[in-house]
């Protein structure tokens, strides 16, 4: 990180995703950087998501379970 | 963009005062909003109501060809709108209860809990696994009125908030307008959708053809935008909006697909899938939740105004399944010209 950047941000959300702001780099477990298309991004915290990393909203799904998150 | 037909009295009279030089409006006009709270039951699904707002609203939009354009700003414009709006919030407010045990603190987690659960299950199962090409069609014509302006009557909501509630709101903007790339903007995203489907997406082009349960949905998020006092119900429309959003799109993508809709006619519900997931916290915690804490004498108007829009949505399903189920079309009969 270069002193002139604010760090990334990265905040979790109470039976939600956790969202990255800043100048992130997005990468898979090769190394293979993905483009996330956006900004502010949504990482699943579930593991219920079909688009991961992304957060897709299925936690919502998870009726009372999600309060486990 | 052409005036609508009109469908009532009111809009017989206000359409014809547009077409001439802004000034008072006849006598006639001012009975009728006179007797409106007794003639309309419920100006929700009212077709003289909802064309009539849609088009006092539309002047401050992108206006109509021959309707001058001082008439945004006429007092006896503005009354006409003013009766408009005052039975349109009394019907919105009958069915936007807020529970008696809410906190201002728990309001994030009530958003969540009530905007993520109440989206009609069946309708999107059905869109998903049975719709057809042309209910599709359907769909797309009738939400083209409100998705056409994905956006912008929520950014008015931007001068009338400070701090947090501000940034937010304007974080979620920000990806409503591609993050200033032409061509992502989602109100363009949607055009695509219409174009890949052969439909017109000029706005207003099916105006005709589009019932009341739809067009309340645009005009609903105009009236709490254009009212300083609704600024707390221009978040709680945002925040019932993006809430559970990303399911509801995934169903139509889903759907789309299943018909054999493109890989670009899905571009907009697809978009919304992430782009929503992410718009869900920052509305129900970032938007929400530090306007209740930073305005507390008005945190039940953000309640007031996400419950609304529940209510709405509910209605305008139901404009949709309950012709289909009866196996006939959701729009309006055009008429013999």
């Amino acid at each position: 990180m270069r002193d002139d950047q604010p760090p990334v941000e990265i905040t979790v959300y109470e039976n939600g995703p956790v969202i990255v702001r800043g100048a992130y780099k997005l990468q898979d477990n090769e190394r293979k950087d993905i483009d996330p298309g956006r900004e502010t991004i949504a990482l699943c915290r579930c593991g219920l998501s079909a688009l991961k990393p992304f957060c897709d909203g299925n936690h919502a799904l998870r009726g009372a379970a999600r309060s486990a998150l | 963009m052409r005036l609508p037909a009109p469908r009532g009295p009111i809009s017989t009279e206000l359409f014809a005062c547009l077409s001439g030089e802004p000034g008072p409006v006849p006598s006639r006009l001012t009975e009728l909003l006179d007797a409106l709270p007794v003639t309309t039951a419920d100006a929700r699904s009212d077709e003289d109501v909802q064309i009539s707002l849609w088009v006092c609203y539309g002047l401050t939009y992108e206006g109509f060809d021959g309707v001058d354009e001082r008439w945004e700003w006429q007092p006896s414009l503005l009354a006409v709108r003013g009766a408009l709006e005052a039975v349109f919030e009394r019907d919105l407010l009958a069915e936007a209860q807020v529970p008696a045990d809410l906190t201002p603190e728990r309001v994030p987690a009530f958003l969540m809990e009530r905007c993520g659960a109440t989206s009609p299950a069946a309708f999107l199962k059905f869109m998903q696994q049975e719709a057809t090409i042309e209910q599709f069609k359907e769909l797309v014509i009738t939400r083209s009125i409100d998705a056409l302006h994905e956006g912008d009557a929520h950014t008015w909501g931007i001068p009338r908030v400070n701090g947090r509630a501000k940034a937010a709101l304007i974080e979620i903007q920000a990806d409503e307008y591609g993050g200033g790339m032409p061509g992502r903007l989602h109100a363009e995203l949607y055009a695509i959708l219409m174009s890949e489907l052969d439909l017109d997406p000029e706005y207003g082009a099916y105006i005709e053809q589009i019932p009341a349960a739809a067009i309340v949905l645009h005009n609903l998020r105009s009236f709490f935008g254009l009212h300083r006092r609704w600024r707390g119900g221009i978040l709680g429309n945002l925040a019932a909006t993006e809430i559970g959003s990303s399911l509801i799109n995934r169903h139509f993508s889903e759907g789309l697909a299943r018909v054999g809709g493109s890989k670009r006619s899905r571009w907009f519900y697809d978009e919304h899938i992430l782009a929503d997931a992410v718009h869900e916290q920052l509305a129900a915690h970032d938007m929400c939740g530090s306007f209740v804490a930073d305005y507390p004498d008005e945190w039940d108007r953000v309640v007031i105004g996400a419950l609304a829009t529940l209510s709405v949505r509910a209605l305008f399903a139901r404009s949709v399944v309950d012709p289909w189920a009866a196996g006939g079309t959701s729009l309006r009969e055009l008429a013999a010209v």
